[in-house]
């Protein structure tokens, strides 16, 4: 009945205007809401299979690792500093407190046999710092060495790697000659999508350790809570021996001098306040303190933006010998 | 531009953002995905959802206070919610049109004339709301005291009270006799109340969602639509998603939908409870639709596209007017509009109910329950093949909550969460449960996603903490859906002596809630009859070439030293060859053995979670040698296994 | 269809006869309508739940069973040595100083019988109706309000109370017995126990009790080694309680935690003494013509032990209660007050 419709009245037009207007301010309402939530109340979005997050090609892809004579088994497994803990629990904390970024893991089998399998972590410690932490503190003595181009050494079941920023182990479920063949098929591929860093030897500060009596393989970067003190952090430290007895050597760069020199106080603080006695006397570097803790002597002192000393010395003598050591390497290479 | 104008601009405006909310339902932060869009919205807004969950429960989940809002606006302004909002009413009013376009004026008008069967839904909506409510009497005869409880108990008994008041003088036109009925009623249920204990008998169970168009048209979307529409696409997931069950859930769509070709929005105007409620709630409307003046031209083309059959022309019903406002547009000479008196022709305010139907109805509702739970589903004859998702309530009061909406399943993203069909009773249709063959993997130990979107809580918004056990919960232990269950007559390695270890390796609990026991079995016998440094031959010994060589096959002296065995690197017919080393060096004319190790799984119930991920990766495919069953779950204590 | 057929109800005046009967009608549904805005939200505020259920909240309140025991009668014990049940029932409580020390008047009394199987009472596998019935009629003479005989059986309640004699017993003595009904179950937790931890117990026929009285058979019990009192308290469990047999002695020193009784009454003078705890033959039974009457359940255990050939320290449970401070396993140290009504000469028990 065309044309024979009434007119609409204004009101009619007037509540036809409110209504579109009200869906606008719906629509919009809408659109606001969208972007407000918190992704976690869902719990952990499992990625869509395909979409990895992780550049192709790069250290990360996993699932675009080919390597040949392995069989993946399932998908890799990818964690972010918020579901580490899911991944390895308590060990969360060493590797959060260096940097990390990622984890990817994967596991693999030997054709062959779906018994002899082994799993690749590979954590991103988002600087070669990190990952030399990560992968100092974890050094086992009884590992040989790789000779893969990289930091790597195997130890019984497990191949632990460290290139750039990255920090891999591969845990394997035997010690079969096969399977450790097959983990060290994967750990070439693995670094054949990982360039090497510029510097492959470590960090710089390694070289300011005194090099007599010291143990190279007990290097390590301390990441945090160094020494049982929160307030310490980024320290590297390494084992001597002094005349026969033990001592750790350690020196962590801080901002500036003045930082270096707060925190040597700082710590010597704490080791007062866990029952340590401040033990004063001849022979000590510049500035430096002497504290007997436990039957242990700590030499504390900064030089410069370092924080330096002895930690855990059997006696005050070896303390003193490698502090002042330390101390000349310092005033030596002083930046 | 007219008011039909703006009421189709509204009506494809709300359904296109049901549409977009289902498509998004999927878990993620792109877009595209779940997000914050409010995916719940329209269940939310949906009153009846509300009400009867509110009476089942006793309680207004979080967001499902929208329904207020659509409460107040009916109360104010009539059933605008069917013609402007209501997607699946959009779907109704579409086809309805497709279906009746070409026929003529007449035609037309005949189609959409009240007709009697239009009062079923009312009585559908009741009983749904007794068998919903009943219980809510026990409740109110011991009312809780606190003052918001019992601020909403009250308003509750009020609200009830109005709508009785309503419906007893349509039944009982004479006050005095209207009133004795409803005192001698409330007396009678009181005192049962008091004498008796009802509790024992009357349940509460929610059953609008099987007939609420939201649910229905929320499951129907999510359940078949979009995985019957993705199978071609490929687009929203990765594999095709199924739903058990799901053609009961097509046919009633399908049903609903193609009803339209008999008779223009067939399920609103007879089937949908929702409307019934909303034209109850709708009675007092400040504004309604209806006539200028007493006369008029009667020329009648305000009934050729009346949407809710409500007879403008003569009387109106006002609880069957929907506001499609096709009147107004169709009217000649500006006589129908919407206005705040009654229409000038007249008007019935609801259809014609009679007493003995409204009776009847409720009284069905209320025996409904028991009736339903004479089975014992709910009781004693629980059925343990129900593993429902993680966070669910208790059975009982599980039903009390959900509106078989298939949200949860929607947003599962494993498909592990399936429709339960009607072998569990029809309480529990389209209520979610686990199937552990359909789907990509058990339920997954990193999600909480199903009690998250659930829109009335019959699976809690638990977190990720209080699933797994962590934190807070450390003490009350991760959630259990069920417990696996080892079938040592289907599993590899117990009923056939062949390796697998595949539900060991799969169990994501940490540590492992399947262990193995290792074990050797005997394979062959035979004699060393030649041997070639690790190469053996062996007579007696049928062996299938290249069998033997997957690590687990070992070769001992027949005295079964387990010391001496030595592991068997590949076999043709007649002969192995062993890996080196070992202490024993078979000689010729020494009788061996080939022996299998196997590794055969057992569950430890107190890590078991129930899962399902063991069931979903067992080889053994059809009937699955590992299989979870609701024992030990943690929902309900008294189906705990152990101490 | 409504052109044939005319309404059945009257429509609203078709037209209005004067404007103020439109405005009236207006405000009336302003009223209507405006009372469902707001009965819609007060019921949607008071109602409103915005975190939906959480696991605390869903557990059921858990009930506690009270103190009943009298602390002045603490460590009280009679042994009566008689072939008859009804006078050594007697002349116990008459040792021990008249119920009337441990009943008063207005004391809702509950006794707890074992009735767990129905079995005839001449089995010894349930308690005695007679020496239920005189029980109860002591206990109505000493002026309690109300007795109250309950039990959670392991047959079928109904046949249990029937067959074993103890409901009618219960109702000839003047009785009432509480069958366990689905509503009476609530759930308890032990304080220090390990195992009853938000168990159901049958707590109904507890309420409003003030004196709780433990009356059962011994018996030998395959599990346990013995059932006698801190063992019939097992029948006030619900739930899938059979998974405590994987603990049993543990259970039964906590069930004597959860049921602090006023007395307990045990009944030696016929005991089952193989093929417990349901028996079935006669054979099974031996006359040790004992009466146990005692405050403390742990020492009654004791003795009761030694009526099946066994000692205190054969059954662990008995250990276990008594280290927890719920009695003592030396029966003698309590002193009791031993009665016999047996002919010299013809004592039933060596």
């Amino acid at each position: 009945m065309p044309g024979t419709k009434a007119p609409k009245s204004p009101a009619q037009t007037l509540s036809g205007a409110v209504i579109l207007l009200l869906l606008v301010v719906i629509g919009l309402g809408i659109l606001y809401k969208q972007a407000h939530y918190d992704p976690l109340s869902w719990g952990r979005p499992t990625p869509p299979a395909g979409a990895a997050a992780v550049p192709a090609g790069g250290p990360l892809d996993l699932a675009g690792l080919k390597v040949e004579g392995l069989t993946p088994l399932g998908p890799p497994e990818q964690f972010n500093p918020q579901t580490l803990s899911d991944k390895i629990d308590g060990k969360a904390e060493l590797y959060l407190s260096a940097g990390f970024k990622a984890l990817v893991t994967r596991r693999y089998h030997l054709p062959a046999n779906p018994q002899a399998w082994f799993e690749t972590y590979v954590f991103d410690q988002g600087q070669d710092q990190g990952a030399y932490s990560v992968f100092s503190v974890q050094r086992r003595n009884q590992g040989h060495s790789l000779d893969l181009g990289a930091v790597a050494y195997l130890n019984g079941t497990s191949l632990f790697i460290m290139r750039g920023p990255y920090y891999v182990e591969v845990i394997a479920a035997g010690d079969s000659p096969e399977l450790q063949a097959g983990m060290q098929a994967w750990a070439k591929a693995w670094l054949a999508t990982t360039p090497a860093p510029a510097k492959q030897a470590g960090p710089v500060e390694l070289e300011l350790f005194p090099p007599e009596g010291l143990d190279r393989s007990s290097l390590s970067l301390l990441a945090a809570n160094v020494f049982g003190c929160d307030k310490l952090d980024q320290v590297y430290a390494g084992s001597y021996q002094v005349n026969g007895q033990e001592a750790t050597g350690f020196l962590s760069r801080r901002a500036d001098a003045a930082q270096a020199q707060a925190l040597a106080h700082t710590y010597v603080e704490f080791l007062l306040g866990a029952g340590g006695q401040e033990k004063p006397g001849q022979g000590l570097p510049p500035g430096a303190r002497m504290v007997r803790i436990m039957d242990t002597y700590e030499l504390v002192f900064s030089q410069g933006a370092f924080l330096a000393g002895v930690h855990g010395a059997e006696t005050r003598e070896a303390a003193l010998d490698l502090g002042q050591r330390i101390h000349q390497r310092l005033t030596g290479a002083k930046p | 531009m007219g008011i039909v104008s703006v009421r189709r601009v509204s009506q494809v405006f709300f359904f296109a953002w049901f549409l977009w909310f289902c498509l998004v339902s999927s878990l993620g932060e792109q877009y595209w995905q779940l997000r914050g869009w409010p995916v719940n919205w329209f269940l939310q807004l949906d009153p009846l959802a509300a009400l009867a969950s509110l009476l089942a429960s006793g309680s207004l989940y979080s967001g499902m206070a929208w329904a207020v809002l659509t409460i107040a606006l009916t109360a104010v302004l009539g059933r605008f919610f069917c013609s402007w909002l209501c997607p699946f009413g959009a779907m109704h009013h579409f086809l309805g049109w497709l279906a009746t376009r070409r026929l003529s004026a007449r035609q037309q008008m005949q189609k959409n004339q009240p007709h009697a069967a239009q009062a079923i839904k009312y009585y559908l909506l009741l009983g749904l709301l007794a068998a919903a409510g009943a219980q809510t009497l026990h409740r109110l005869a011991g009312l809780p005291l606190s003052l918001g409880g019992a601020a909403g108990w009250l308003s509750l008994l009020a609200l009830l009270t109005a709508l009785a008041a309503l419906t007893v003088r349509r039944l009982w036109p004479q006050p005095r006799q209207a009133l004795a009925a409803g005192l001698a009623t409330l007396a009678l249920l009181l005192g049962l109340c008091l004498w008796t204990s009802p509790g024992e008998v009357i349940g509460a169970s929610l059953q609008s969602g099987l007939l609420d168009p939201i649910p229905l048209v929320q499951r129907s979307v999510n359940l078949i639509l979009l995985p019957a529409l993705d199978a071609a696409a490929g687009k929203l997931w990765v594999a095709a998603r199924h739903y058990q069950g799901a053609w009961l859930i097509a046919l009633v769509f399908g049903a609903a939908l193609l009803l339209n070709f008999k008779v223009p929005r067939f399920y609103c105007r007879f089937i949908c409870p929702l409307g019934a409620l909303l034209g109850l709630v709708g009675h007092w409307a400040l504004w309604r639709v209806g006539r200028r003046e007493a006369q008029c031209k009667g020329c009648q083309p305000c009934a050729t596209r009346c949407e809710g059959a409500c007879d403008p022309f003569r009387h109106l019903r006002q609880s069957e007017c929907v506001l499609c406002m096709n009147c107004l547009d169709t009217c000649r000479d500006g006589q129908m509009t919407y206005q705040t008196s009654r229409s000038a022709a007249g008007e019935v305010p609801l259809p014609d109910l009679s007493r003995r139907g409204v009776i009847l109805s409720l009284v069905s509702g209320v025996v409904a329950v028991p009736a339903l739970r004479l089975g014992g589903l709910v009781g004693p004859n629980w059925s343990p093949a129900l593993i429902r998702p993680p966070g669910a309530l208790g059975e009982e009061q599980f039903v009390e909550r959900c509106l078989k909406c298939g949200q949860c399943m929607r947003v599962c993203p494993t498909n592990v969460l399936q429709p339960t069909g009607l072998e569990r009773g029809l309480e529990a249709l389209w209520t979610p449960s686990l199937n552990m063959r359909i789907g990509t993997s058990g339920c997954q130990l990193n999600c909480v996603a199903c009690g998250q979107i659930c829109p009335t809580a019959a699976i809690r918004p638990i977190t990720l903490e209080e699933k797994r056990g962590q934190g807070a919960y450390a003490n009350a232990g991760p959630l259990r859906l069920g417990t696996a269950f080892v079938d040592r007559g289907r599993c590899l390695p117990w009923a056939m002596d062949r390796p697998c270890i595949v539900c060991q390796e799969n169990c994501p609990v940490s540590p492992k809630a399947i262990v193995t026991r290792e074990q050797y079995s005997v394979l062959a016998r035979g004699k060393v009859t030649g041997r070639q440094s690790d190469t053996l031959s062996l007579a007696g010994a049928a062996l299938i070439p290249g069998r033997l060589g997957t690590g687990d096959y070992f070769l001992q002296p027949m005295s079964g030293d387990a010391a001496a065995r030595r592991r068997i690197r590949e076999n043709g017919a007649d002969n192995v060859n062993l890996l080196p080393g070992g202490a024993w060096s078979p000689a010729e004319g020494e009788a061996v053995e080939v022996v299998v190790r196997l590794q055969q799984p057992q569950i430890d119930p107190s890590r078991c979670i129930g899962c399902g991920v063991c069931e979903h990766e067992c080889p053994v495919s059809g009937q699955r040698a590992i299989r979870v069953s609701a024992e030990n779950e943690s929902r309900s204590p008294k189906r705990s296994l152990l101490l | 269809m409504s052109e044939d057929k005319p309404d059945l109800i009257a429509p609203a005046p078709a037209q209005p006869a004067e404007p103020g009967m439109d405005r009236r009608d207006f405000l009336r549904r302003a009223l209507g309508a405006g009372l469902t805005v707001a009965a819609a939200g007060a019921l949607g505020w008071g109602l409103y739940d915005p975190k939906g259920p959480s696991a605390a909240g869903l557990a059921q309140a858990p009930v506690k069973l009270g103190d009943y025991s009298i602390k002045s009668q603490a460590g009280k014990m009679a042994v009566v040595r008689a072939s008859q049940r009804v006078p050594a029932l007697q002349a116990g409580l008459k040792a021990l100083g008249g119920l009337e020390s441990f009943i008063h008047k207005g004391d809702r009394v509950l006794i707890k019988v074992n009735a767990g199987f129905a079995t005839p009472p001449n089995l010894g596998a349930t308690t005695n109706p007679e020496l239920l019935g005189e029980l109860i009629k002591q206990c109505l003479s000493a002026g309690a309000q109300r007795v109250v005989v309950t039990d959670n059986p392991i047959n079928d309640p109904q046949s249990c109370f029937a067959l074993t004699g103890i409901g009618q017993a219960t109702q000839a003595a003047g009785g009432v017995l509480m069958p366990p009904l689905e509503r009476h179950f609530h759930p308890t937790t032990v304080e220090g126990g390990r195992l009853i931890r938000d168990w159901p117990v049958l707590y109904g026929p507890f309420e409003g009790v003030t004196k709780v009285i433990g009356l059962c058979p011994v018996k030998d019990h395959h599990r346990s080694g013995a059932s006698m009192t801190m063992k019939n308290w097992y029948g006030l469990l619900g739930g899938r309680r059979n998974i405590f047999h994987q603990d049993i002695h543990t259970i039964i020193a906590e069930l004597a935690m959860l049921v602090r009784p006023t007395l307990v009454i045990l009944d030696g003078v016929v005991s089952m003494i193989s093929n417990g705890p349901t028996g079935g033959s006669p054979d099974d039974l031996k006359a040790t013509g004992t009466l146990i009457l005692s405050t403390d359940q742990v020492a009654a255990d004791a003795l009761g032990a030694t009526l099946l050939g066994k000692t205190p320290a054969d059954l662990p449970f008995i250990g276990n209660a008594a280290t927890r401070g719920l009695g003592s396993s030396d029966w003698r140290s309590l002193n009791p007050q031993e009665v016999s009504l047996l002919d010299q000469g013809a004592s039933a028990w060596a």
